[in-house]
């Protein structure tokens, strides 16, 4: 679900990346926010909420409601829409455990 | 609209809970932040103020406010300059 050849723009082919999200391995473009590739591998669901355990995903995209919030090397709360994503870069979804 | 329409994403607030806060009695934006917590999550408002603001003015019929009364609180601490220049983490 990745657009390689834009209209517009030509072909948008960059340097693969692959990073892992729960555990598994996926491959994404460098320099691409880790919410959209997230999405190019069809993976909507960041994380899980507090109080409910409803899924959540991006939502503003801009980097200011904090929906898309995941775990990155261990350290919590990056947001997925403006945090690019790096070679090698261990991914978790965040279950509303509350610190 | 329906009462589980979810109105404060960061702290999963129902509108039914804001109403019933309007029922007993909530006037104000901030009376509603207080009685219902919607406001007071992770994104201070920045999805839920304006829609808390409206429906104040719609159940109070007044326009809404100029300035908002809803004020933000972010977890943080003072940083010293050194701690601020090791650890860039949210860049």
């Amino acid at each position: 679900m990745r657009i390689t050849e834009h209209p517009v723009l030509g072909k948008l082919e960059k340097k693969p990346v692959t990073f892992s999200f729960n555990g598994k391995k996926y491959e994404a473009q460098a320099g691409e926010s880790i919410a959209a590739a997230l999405l190019a591998n069809d993976i909507r669901i960041l994380r899980y909420t507090e109080k409910h355990g409803t899924p959540r995903g991006i939502y503003c995209g801009i980097g200011h409601c904090y929906e898309c919030r995941v775990m990155v090397n261990g350290e919590r709360n990056f947001r997925a829409c403006i945090t690019p994503v790096k070679q090698d870069m261990q991914i978790l979804s965040q279950h509303g455990e509350i610190l | 609209m329906d009462k589980r329409t979810e109105i404060c994403r960061c702290e999963e607030v129902k509108l039914g809970e804001i109403l019933n806060a309007i029922n007993n009695g909530a006037k104000t934006s901030k009376a509603l932040k207080l009685a219902t917590r919607a406001g007071m999550g992770i994104c201070q408002g920045r999805t839920c103020q304006p829609v808390l603001e409206q429906i104040i003015s719609y159940y109070t019929n007044q326009n809404i406010q100029e300035t908002p009364g809803l004020s933000t609180n972010h977890p943080v601490r003072p940083l010293s300059l050194e701690e601020l220049a090791g650890n860039r983490k949210d860049l």
